[in-house]
């Protein structure tokens, strides 16, 4: 009996001391707070408990426990935030294997990111490195009349499974906007087609194929409503049976409900004012992706209140437009009103998400509205504010610290922590390969 | 009465004539006063409130208090930051066709046939600093064709943009894209290593022969038969595919060789040093710090996308620390763009070189976009850094270049302004013109 007690004992030392304990305390001293949302705060201190933010300023408390780290020097931030990718999904993009974000069909709205997503993909350490702590994973739209791509799911890139990756899901329902003409614009998105037959191709117009597509879209969220309204009956008794299962009315749930925004992937400003009408008539919460041509009617997006995340920054100007036009149309968005973060166009280049929104602020953008579109402003627009985006006691401790200014290309991510888990940052293969090398011994000959 | 309208029309030429000529010498004014701005050499030096002159396009004189000669317009660059004319060492912009890759050896083209100095991308580079880039064959084929050094003078005849004492240079390219498929030779790196090869010993034959002849003029070499002693030695044939390759063997020719992995790279260090010659520098050249060693012995610049990569199988072992390690073990790293979008933001590009890795200074970095690029043309003497003697190549800009925060203000090349923020149609500027 004693040699179990002690055998027992043995293995629980053992564990204890093999796997680092998720539940820990640090307290960040002497740093350079900016907490996004609120002023920047200079030699202070903040506090993680578990997995939250537990006080933050220049005379808090530290709990015992706690493991300090000295910050003297250094910048303290929110982690940040690009709200489409298709990390998880998406490895070498000149390899069609490894592309695996895009499903067949038209109104894949039971298609899940979150099944598809390889929570040890080689970009989790890339993005961290720079201080990207979350992601939304956004299932494609793809080929003519696909309308529904899926459900997007919010990680974390801390976690270890997907599991413990997923800090919501689904986050959002992604959509391809039918084109009704005028073009998608220079490297927007959209352009889906009316599932219609090769006949009726050829004698309708893209706009009357588009409305048809509106029309099937609105006719599912009004049978969605139907669905919900008979799941309820029956609950409350008011029905003998349940509603058969259907699985595309069940994906559209959380859209009509309005839990869950709508990615709208839409460009051009024919596009997107049709967009704005769909979203007005029926009512859904709404984010338009991709956006060409937004600052042309930031007025009109501003006032019905429709958020964009904008993935241009790198595209290049033509000879009628002016040069500077893409790093400047933020700051246009932002002096009309309209709400907007920045994405990356290729989960590849996710590592740039903080310079996109730097070379913004050069030209005109606010800089401190730079690094809320990068940290709150996605987290806003995807209704997990409450969780994500700022440093904010109650908040998630998902929190970066810097050497610099956190939208720098020079600057050093030196500590992070994503949901109060210190993060192993050396875990980035490619800085695996820069030590491996580093280490070959000099050749003589 | 026919007679007097002649009259009036060549008077009316004349005129048009002068003040063209005039308008067109103020326009081609080479000396010019930069005064006041925070100096960053490139050599590792910053001056504060420094001031720049160059007189007839070159660097006459740098330091803190130079007074502007009569007639020197002068740039008051108070609060700006001033350093030397960004290089892309790697570009295809302004260029009409890249690739005549229908053969495995186009040694035979050039690309200033096909320059086109109206590309609106020339303009675009220059809103980012840019006053010089090398501009090349394409990757289709193994032995491509011959490239060019310009300067982005928007505006100008190619002529002016060609930099007169540029070496020639040729491409080749290993890896992925110079893979013909199905249709043509070869189909796998090994081949590509024959093709080299068996190039390079046809023009080691072809030069013999042209060696021979020439010593034959000289009187080295006697009349190899009676023919010979009574008309003069006979000229071998002209080949303009061996000629090429004729002077990469005289070491006059540059050679810049576009890979991606580690084994094609030493490869062509390999071939190469059978004919006693080295690459003058890899393109993309991911892998390269696998081989850093390497290349620091053979000097070979490495010129790298910083932080491009995973586009494709060739490109998915690329760190974006290759530019520090390389640096680190005394290669030379340069960071270019081929891409008319990258070329815009080089600057950033260069600063993330610092983000990379535990070693790469301020100077470090800026040399990745400036001299390192000028030692890869071979052109140092003329470009690359602030010094006096150089050309006045220069760029402005309203914070420290290696800041995401800064933009380039004005773009000086030869010490005339190409690019000025304050003149050009600016986002603002357009905007209000089409409400």
């Amino acid at each position: 009996m004693k040699k179990i007690i002690h055998l027992t004992l043995a293995v629980l030392i053992i564990a204890i001391g093999a796997a680092p304990s998720f539940a820990q305390k640090y307290a960040l001293t002497n740093a350079t707070i900016v907490p996004v949302t609120s002023a920047t705060i200079t030699n202070g201190t903040l506090v993680i408990e578990d997995e939250k933010i537990t006080a933050i300023g220049t005379n808090v408390r530290i709990p015992s426990g706690a493991e300090t780290i000295n910050c003297k020097g250094l910048f303290i931030y929110p982690g940040m935030f690009d709200p489409n990718t298709n990390l998880g999904m998406s490895e070498i993009a000149g390899v069609t294997q490894t592309q695996d974000q895009t499903e067949t069909g038209t109104f894949n709205t039971f298609i899940k990111a979150s099944s598809g997503v390889d929570p040890n993909t080689i970009m989790k350490g890339i993005a961290r490195w720079n201080g990207i702590t979350n992601v939304i994973s956004s299932p494609r739209a793809a080929g003519p009349g696909a309308v529904f791509g899926g459900q997007e799911v919010l990680l974390n890139l801390g976690g270890w499974t997907l599991k413990e990756m997923t800090d919501k899901d689904p986050v959002a329902m992604y959509m391809t906007f039918p084109t009704f003409g005028g073009g998608g614009g220079r490297g927007g998105f959209g352009g889906g087609q009316a599932p219609a037959t090769q006949q009726s191709q050829q004698q309708e117009s893209p706009r009357v194929r588009a409305e048809k597509t509106i029309a099937i879209v609105k006719d599912l969220f009004e049978s969605t409503k139907l669905y919900i309204k008979a799941k309820e009956d029956y609950t409350a008794k008011k029905r003998p049976t349940p509603p058969e299962i259907d699985q595309t009315l069940e994906g559209l749930i959380p859209v009509v409900k309005q839990e869950i925004p709508l990615t709208i992937a839409v460009s051009g400003i024919d596009n997107m004012r049709e967009a704005m009408k769909f979203v007005k008539e029926t009512n859904v919460k709404a984010v338009f992706y991709g956006a060409s041509d937004a600052f042309r009617i930031a007025d009109e997006l501003a006032s019905a209140n429709i958020p964009i995340i904008y993935t241009e920054t790198l595209n290049t100007p033509n000879q009628t437009q002016p040069y500077d036009l893409y790093y400047a149309i933020p700051s246009i968005l932002y002096n009309a009103g309209v709400k907007f973060c920045f994405g990356i166009s290729s989960t590849s280049d996710i590592h740039n998400l903080p310079f996109m929104a730097g070379m913004s602020a050069a030209y005109g953008l606010p800089k401190d509205a730079a690094l809320k579109a990068v940290t709150i402003y996605p987290a806003e627009m995807y209704g997990v504010d409450k969780l994500l985006g700022s440093l904010e006691v109650g908040k998630l401790a998902t929190v970066v610290v810097t050497n610099g200014d956190l939208l720098e290309p020079a600057t050093k991510v030196v500590h992070e922590f994503i949901r109060g888990m210190k993060v192993n940052l050396a875990d980035n293969w490619q800085y695996q390969q820069y030590l491996k090398y580093r280490a070959r011994p000099i050749i003589k000959k | 009465m026919i007679h007097k309208l002649y009259t009036a029309a060549l008077g009316l030429i004349m005129i048009c004539t002068i003040v063209t000529g005039i308008y067109r010498s103020s326009y081609a004014q080479k000396d010019l006063l930069v005064r006041n701005g925070t100096v960053i050499t490139g050599t590792g030096q910053t001056i504060e409130k420094g001031s720049i002159l160059i007189r007839s396009g070159k660097i006459a004189q740098i330091g803190t208090n130079i007074q502007a000669p009569a007639g020197v317009p002068v740039i008051d660059a108070t609060g700006l930051y001033v350093m030397a004319g960004i290089i892309d060492a790697h570009s295809h912009l302004a260029q009409v066709g890249t690739n005549e890759g229908t053969s495995q050896n186009s040694a035979m083209v050039d690309i200033s046939d096909v320059i086109r100095p109206d590309d609106y991308g020339i303009y675009l580079a220059l809103g980012g600093g840019v006053t010089a880039m090398h501009v090349l064959h394409g990757s289709a084929n193994v032995i491509g064709g011959k490239d060019d050094a310009v300067k982005l003078k928007w505006g100008r005849s190619k002529e002016e943009m060609l930099i007169p004492d540029n070496p020639e240079g040729l491409k080749f390219a290993l890896g992925e894209n110079p893979i013909g498929g199905d249709t043509r030779y070869p189909n796998s790196r090994m081949g590509q290593e024959y093709v080299l090869r068996s190039y390079l010993e046809q023009a080691k034959q072809y030069k013999l022969e042209w060696d021979t002849y020439e010593a034959k003029v000289a009187g080295k070499i006697p009349p190899a038969n009676e023919y010979e002693k009574k008309y003069g030695p006979v000229p071998p044939r002209k080949d303009l595919q061996l000629e090429a390759l004729k002077g990469v063997l005289e070491g006059k020719v540059r050679t810049h060789i576009h890979g991606y992995m580690n084994q094609e790279m030493a490869m062509v260090i390999n071939v190469f040093a059978d004919y006693g010659i080295t690459p003058t520098s890899f393109e993309h050249c991911m892998e390269t710090y696998m081989i850093a060693d390497e290349l620091a012995k053979t000097k070979t610049v490495a010129s790298l996308f910083v932080d491009s990569w995973n586009f494709k199988v060739e490109a998915s072992r690329a760190i974006p620390f290759t530019a520090a390690l390389l640096t680190e073990r005394g290669a030379i790293a340069n960071i270019h763009s081929d891409s008319g979008e990258r070329i815009r933001r080089l600057n950033l590009d260069a600063a993330k070189t610092i983000r990379y890795g535990d070693t790469m200074t301020e100077t470090d970095a800026i040399k990745t976009i400036t001299l390192n690029a000028a030692i890869y043309l071979k052109l140092q003497h003329r470009m690359g850094t602030i010094e006096v003697g150089k050309d006045g190549d220069l760029s402005i800009w309203d914070a420290h270049p290696l800041s995401v925060y800064s933009k380039c203000v004005k773009t000086i090349i030869d010490g005339e302004v190409f690019f000025d923020r304050d003149k050009a149609i600016t986002t603002d500027k357009w905007l209000k013109g089409i409400k």
